[in-house]
């Protein structure tokens, strides 16, 4: 017997599964049977497929042309923090030494 | 030389070009770059709406990658780790806009027109019905509307398709609680975009 919490949990991998066309036969004939008998069931799991199938559609944004240019400008930018970061310290390290 | 490291590097898995970068092979930062370069554009674009502002969000990962590099350890993918910069930066940038939008929306507040609108309706869509209805701009504008927890949930698993075990991992949250943010926020979704419907159809 499961405990309510566990009922849910297991719905929601179903309507999961569902949704992403992951169940095997003979779970997608148990759920599409479980379907008929609950609206909300129903309900979510078309919603759920729906949305996961419009979202998957959405269109892909990618970089603009100028990224790689301005990427590597502030990337040298960033190297050349590093180096004077780097600098500061080993010349802070030597008066150390030379107290 | 310099080539033959560079093509080395091109072959390398991400976690071994990581690798390279921490002992100070820097072209390693650029194999980095071009791998995901795209990916995270499309991922923090759902979260800036703007093509300019994404790519500084996008450039900013990459940098903090570079910075924080020596702290990235081998037991996490690459992936999953530039993920987990990357969606800080997107909620602490968000919080800032979203700070800077509740000033500017309630400086009237003389204005009697000025309240917000309350989303109670629930209608559920068809099949059909819905592929005629949806536009990319609406649920550009449903996944804005969308709670924090359940929009990065839906965005890691239903555009960037990752596996629940790496969105468990880059949200810090049980597999449990991704999969139920993941199915709430689908419902979720489903009832705002119901109710632009409604709303063109009244």
């Amino acid at each position: 017997m499961l405990t309510k919490p566990e009922k849910s949990t297991l719905l929601t991998e179903f309507i999961l599964d569902y949704s992403e066309n992951k169940l095997t036969d003979s779970e997608l004939s148990a759920f599409k049977e479980l379907m008929n008998s609950s609206k909300v069931v129903c309900k979510a799991a078309v919603n759920g497929k729906n949305i996961r199938r419009a979202m998957s559609s959405l269109p892909k944004r990618k970089a603009g042309k100028r990224f790689d240019q301005k990427m590597a400008a502030k990337f040298a930018m960033e190297l050349e923090r590093e180096t004077a970061e780097n600098n500061a310290n080993k010349v802070a390290d030597r008066s150390i030494f030379a107290i | 030389m310099k080539a033959s490291k560079v093509s080395d590097l091109r072959q390398m898995s991400d976690e071994d070009v990581m690798e390279q970068l921490q002992s100070g092979v820097v072209e390693a930062f650029d194999i980095i770059v071009q791998r995901y370069k795209d990916r995270l554009h499309n991922f923090l674009y759902r979260y800036t709406h703007n093509h300019e502002d994404c790519e500084d969000l996008v450039q900013e990962t990459f940098l903090r990658v570079y910075r924080s590099r020596m702290s990235y350890e081998r037991i996490a993918k690459l992936s999953t780790w530039m993920y987990t910069i990357a969606l800080n930066l997107a909620k602490s940038m968000y919080k800032k806009k979203q700070r800077m939008s509740l000033v500017s929306i309630h400086a009237d507040e003389s204005d009697p027109d000025d309240f917000e609108m309350q989303i109670t309706d629930t209608v559920i869509l068809q099949d059909d019905e819905l592929h005629l209805k949806l536009s990319v701009q609406e649920l550009e504008r449903a996944l804005q509307e969308l709670n924090e927890d359940f929009r990065e949930a839906v965005i890691l698993r239903d555009i960037q398709q990752l596996t629940y075990e790496e969105i468990a991992e880059i949200t810090d949250t049980a597999m449990g609680t991704v999969k139920s943010r993941i199915n709430r926020g689908r419902q979720q979704l489903q009832e705002i975009i119901g109710s632009y419907v409604k709303s063109e159809t009244i």
